[in-house]
């Protein structure tokens, strides 16, 4: 048995109708697939953007303000962490690498940030060419930040890009002499220095008694500053949360930047749940709407149904003409859906890059699969009403009907 | 004429006994139709006339199995098809039974090939070699223009003729006809009254039509007509009161 031809026939007729249903589906379908391979998207691109960041101790304050000034690099102030603690911290021996981070200048617009050179190494996992920083007045540029291999500039102060450039320009010379390799992170527009250069364009102690000159650890406790955020590698997971109980003080904060996100991600997650709820609410409705018109247009075709039967065509056959028709419209919805939802999550995923720095993979998984498979399915479930009661219809009075 | 003859099965015999067809409406039971005796003989052909809603093709439908009635027999060849289920009833008209209707119902969207192969596909996937090159044939030997070319665009006398040979791809011994020349000009109507002489007398199948066209009438060589469901004359006595009159 083969109903196609006249499934043909039937879209043929009927092909502005039909697509507007195509449309409806996949607009429906891409609704859902949009939502959850963007919030996926979000989740797991975050996620790597903070994929270094084992812990992070800082001033007694919001966690989030936190990972979104030392992480995220978004613009904002946070207190400064007590320098009293920020010298045991930069000490800690049980730390691989103790990275204090330090804010408040541009280059073109881009952070700078100060740090130690082996966390500017850590962050890249090498460079892409040049070397780290192992001097006050050098710097290393991001993947794609503005400045080129060489190139000398002077720090502007603040991080308003609007600033008109020199307005506020700090006297000292940086020249970059190392790039790191792209990391889908908002770091990959950064130009990373040495604290200790931040620390000085700012008129604060650098970090080692004077005439001490070398940049990096072992810091002086009796020369550090406050600092919005100090990044740990510990040694070992149990180090980690060692660590953390440990520098739990009245005067500090530590936590895993990745249980932050997990709280962010249960509420990002509510969200998409609300939202996946209304999609799927969407989905049935155009379903039904569908099949509405579909009926209506079976109407139309009773006869031609009856015709069929005379010619001699089985019942079976009829039910599968009818059930042909709409099976068309959703798997072509369904798929057309799938494509336009990837399709939004990547504009919307590049557009958040572009603003951000972080990458997104707005990426086709087994979620999206599953809702075209459930769209798909409903609808082929749903085509089996009016299939059945074309089925069911008497050839005669349909013959006869006028 | 070699493509349209019937191999397979030769033609039955029509007996109908003491049929009798009603449908319910808001007042009660209504009869639509009661025939007590009418046969055709293999290879026959017969015309069925009368006026609008006298029952000629409810007749035409009980014939071709595609309603039940309250009772009586349908018989082709002593088989009572009335006996059959459902399925096997599709079966047997799909094989026995060509229909050919007033307003030709092709699909229009489709070629006159694809229309004429319209039947396979109630069985088989794709249509074998042997059947699509009968098709072939058949819309030739109807010559019909352009085997390829868009259904709707044909005249409508073509577009009848693509549907005898749509009626004829699985070669029936029956066929049935419900107002064939009803929306066709004379000369087209006048050339599927030859298809039809032709399907009865030289291929020896069994034809009947339903017709309000004088000039089938005047050429069937069997005629029956009917009024309010009820056989009210045939041929020999028609001739008669036309010569009367």
């Amino acid at each position: 048995m083969n109903p196609f031809l006249v499934v043909r026939a039937t879209i043929a007729r009927h092909r502005g109708t039909y697509l507007l249903f195509i449309l409806l589906v996949a607009i429906a379908t891409a609704i859902g697939v949009g939502i959850t391979t963007q919030e996926a998207a979000l989740r797991i691109g975050s996620a790597r953007a903070a994929d270094k960041f084992d812990l992070v101790v800082a001033a007694p304050g919001s966690e989030t303000d936190v990972v979104l000034a030392a992480i995220y690099l978004r613009p904002g102030t946070v207190p400064l962490l007590d320098p009293s603690m920020v010298g045991k911290v930069l000490n800690e021996p049980r730390a691989k690498i103790s990275a204090p981070l330090g804010f408040g200048d541009n280059i073109h617009g881009s952070p700078i940030v100060g740090t130690v050179p082996a966390f500017a190494d850590y962050l890249s996992g090498g460079l892409q060419e040049g070397r780290v920083f192992a001097r006050e007045d050098e710097a290393v540029a991001g993947a794609a930040a503005p400045v080129a291999m060489g190139e000398s500039f002077h720090p502007n102060h603040g991080r308003n890009p609007f600033l008109a450039p020199g307005a506020e320009q700090h006297a000292e010379t940086l020249t970059v002499v190392g790039r790191m390799k792209p990391t889908g992170t908002p770091w990959d527009n950064s130009v990373i220095v040495p604290i200790e250069s931040v620390w000085r364009v700012h008129g604060l102690p650098v970090g080692h008694a004077d005439g001490d000159t070398h940049i990096g650890p072992p810091f002086d406790p009796a020369h550090v500053p406050g600092v919005p955020a100090i990044v740990i590698k510990p040694d070992t997971i149990n180090a980690a949360y060692g660590l953390r109980n440990l520098y739990r003080t009245p005067l500090s904060m530590a936590f895993f930047p990745a249980e932050a996100l997990i709280r962010l991600y249960e509420v990002l997650g509510d969200i998409r749940e609300l939202m996946s709820w209304l999609a799927l609410a969407t989905q049935g409705l155009v379903v039904i709407a569908m099949l509405a018109g579909v009926m209506a247009i079976l109407t139309l075709h009773r006869r031609q149904f009856a015709v069929l039967r005379a010619l001699g065509a089985p019942r079976l056959y009829i039910f599968l003409c009818v059930w042909a028709q709409i099976a068309v419209i959703a798997v072509a919805g369904a798929l057309l859906g799938l494509l336009l939802g990837a399709g939004a999550a990547m504009l919307i995923s590049h557009m958040i890059t572009r603003a951000t720095g972080i990458v997104l993979p707005a990426e086709i998984g087994p979620d999206e699969w599953s809702l075209v498979a459930g769209m798909i399915g409903f609808g082929l479930i749903v085509a089996t009403v009016p299939a059945f009661i074309s089925y069911r219809r008497s050839v005669i009075q349909s013959l006869t009907a006028q | 004429m070699n493509q349209a003859k019937p191999g397979k099965a030769r033609a039955p015999a029509l007996r109908i006994e003491n049929l009798e067809v009603g449908y319910a409406n808001g007042a009660g039971a209504v009869t639509a139709l009661e025939v007590e005796q009418l046969g055709v003989p293999p290879g026959g052909l017969l015309a069925v006339t009368g006026p609008s809603g006298s029952g000629k093709s409810t007749l035409l439908y009980a014939i071709g199995g595609l309603l039940r009635p309250r009772r009586g027999k349908v018989l082709w060849d002593e088989h009572d098809i009335l006996s059959y289920g459902e399925s096997a009833r599709d079966r047997w008209r799909r094989h026995t039974v060509g229909f050919a209707f007033q307003d030709f119902h092709l699909l229009p969207e489709l070629t006159p090939l694809q229309n004429v192969l319209l039947p396979a596909s109630f069985e088989h996937f794709a249509a074998t070699p042997a059947v699509r090159s009968r098709a072939v044939s058949l819309l030739e030997h109807f010559s019909v223009p352009q085997a390829r070319r868009s259904t709707a665009s044909l005249s409508r006398g073509e577009q009848q003729r693509v549907a005898i040979a749509r009626a004829l791809l699985f070669d029936p011994p029956v066929i049935l006809a419900d107002e064939p020349t009803a929306s066709l000009d004379a000369k087209a109507g006048g050339i599927v009254i030859d298809i039809l002489l032709q399907l009865s007398q030289a291929d020896h199948r069994t034809v009947i039509a339903i017709s309000h066209d004088q000039e089938l009438l005047k050429r069937s060589p069997d005629v029956v007509a009917l009024d309010h469901g009820r056989l009210t004359a045939r041929q020999p006595q028609m001739a008669a009161q036309a010569a009367a009159s």
